[in-house]
């Protein structure tokens, strides 16, 4: 009887050592973190406070933006088991909030760099062709609608911090960049710059037909990093 | 009685275990070796903090014809604090960033404002001023601590704070100066590449403004 028993303990033992084994062989991740897709803001802290720079920048367009930024914060539970992936929503509660932003741009002609090689005159000094730099769009101010801010959060679930609430606004601007292309600033600014110039020019002795001014380059959204000025606002 | 197979494979209960055993090892080493970069099992509780897309309106399109000529970016630290009797304080803390910008606005010039005279060009310019009273950038604002809950009044406090120090740091009667010299220089070189030898250029003085 007792070597029945031994022989039974060990069976015991010696199977568990085996499932020890064949779990180590697989590679296995149980994780409780919470992935967040969000883009962190930079932490310039270490900039100057004040920074001043000199510059020569004609803004000749502005667009005032409106935009309702909305996040929904719904928890989800993602499993993976052998290649196939399953995502189930937890009924945790729900928790959204809308926040109303408007935002200002405006585009600019810069002509620090401005240099004689970009005028051209014909030789009767009668036609003047001036070439501008490409102009660049800017965001001067952005401003929260904080008393038309709701957010709606269920029992189980905690306000939005500030912290949060900022980040959206941040991603919300970022937003707006990309679709700069599509809601025509730049030309808008190309052909505001030539209305304000080609006066200018012609008080310098240029008949206004004889006046032409273009500009170097057609921006497309791939084109955000050379017309985008991102010193002065959000990071793409 | 003669035993089946069965019957004596299953009287050898330690070889049915080493058997056993060595298949679930086997079989786990071909799994790991052949799906390597595929996760067997894995679990995670995500929640993703990217916002919705929605759609971006044009409130309004203007033409303007602002000259800037000095920019000065600016963060300032505001904070506010709410007493309270039996609790720890709430209180909010949050950076606030802001470009202001000096320069001339040239709806303002008058009629003949640029003239010439041979190689001489003459250019009388309306006063250096602020470009815009709207000068923070919101989305760029940081919230630094948070206590408490904060309604919409104390944060539109907090902006308006921002603004006023921002114009107290930054409106001073030397960055004035500083973009008026700039806009000389500037402009003197812009019209000398159009073949000018000389700039005579007159900058009204900015008496309707407050600088600090």
């Amino acid at each position: 009887m007792q070597r029945i028993m031994i022989r039974k303990v060990l069976f015991a033992l010696f199977c568990c050592l085996i499932l020890a084994l064949s779990v180590s062989c697989l590679r296995q991740t149980t994780t409780s973190e919470t992935a967040t897709d969000s883009l962190s803001v930079a932490d310039d802290s270490a900039n100057l406070v004040l920074r001043v720079r000199q510059t020569s920048r004609l803004y000749t367009a502005a667009y005032q933006i409106h935009k309702i930024i909305t996040h929904a914060d719904v928890k989800h539970l993602k499993t993976t088991l052998l290649g196939h992936e399953y995502d189930t929503q937890l009924s945790l509660g729900d928790r959204k909030v809308a926040i109303p932003i408007d935002v200002t741009l405006q585009a600019y002609v810069d002509f620090s760099s401005f240099h004689e090689s970009q005028i051209q005159r014909s030789a009767d000094g009668r036609h003047l062709h001036v070439i501008l730099p490409d102009p660049k769009v800017v965001v001067t101010s952005s401003k929260v609608d904080h008393e038309s801010t709701k957010q709606f959060t269920d029992l189980l679930r905690s306000d939005y911090s500030d912290e949060e609430l900022t980040d959206f606004t941040a991603q919300g601007v970022r937003q707006i960049l990309h679709q700069v292309p599509e809601l025509g600033i730049l030309n808008t600014a190309r052909d505001n710059a030539a209305a304000i110039l080609i006066p200018l020019f012609a008080a310098l002795g240029y008949e206004e037909e004889n006046i032409v001014i273009s500009f170097r380059k057609e921006f497309t959204s791939k084109d955000l990093p050379f017309y985008y000025d991102e010193k002065e606002s959000v990071k793409l | 009685m003669k035993k089946n197979f069965l019957e004596r494979l299953l009287s050898h209960q330690v070889l049915i275990v080493v058997l056993v055993s060595v298949a679930l090892v086997l079989g786990a080493s071909y799994l790991r070796k052949h799906f390597e970069d595929m996760e067997l099992v894995s679990v995670q509780l995500v929640s993703s903090n990217a916002i919705d897309l929605t759609p971006t309106q044009i409130r309004s399109i203007e033409r303007i014809g602002l000259w800037e000529f000095l920019a000065i970016s600016d963060e300032e630290l505001i904070d506010t604090i709410r007493h309270r009797t039996f609790q720890r304080d709430d209180r909010l803390v949050r950076i606030y960033h802001g470009t202001l910008r000096l320069g001339i606005n040239l709806s303002q010039c008058k009629e003949g404002w640029v003239t010439t005279h041979g190689d001489t060009v003459s250019l009388q310019l309306p006063p250096i001023s602020l470009l815009s009273e709207r000068f923070i950038d919101e989305a760029r604002t940081r919230s630094f601590y948070e206590q408490g809950t904060w309604d919409a009044r104390a944060k539109e406090q907090m902006y308006q704070k921002a603004a006023r120090q921002m114009k107290r740091r930054c409106l001073t009667t030397s960055n004035f100066r500083q973009a008026e010299d700039n806009a000389r220089t500037q402009l003197t070189t812009l019209f000398r590449s159009f073949g000018f030898k000389h700039v005579e250029m007159s900058i009204e003085e900015n008496t309707s403004f407050r600088t600090f």
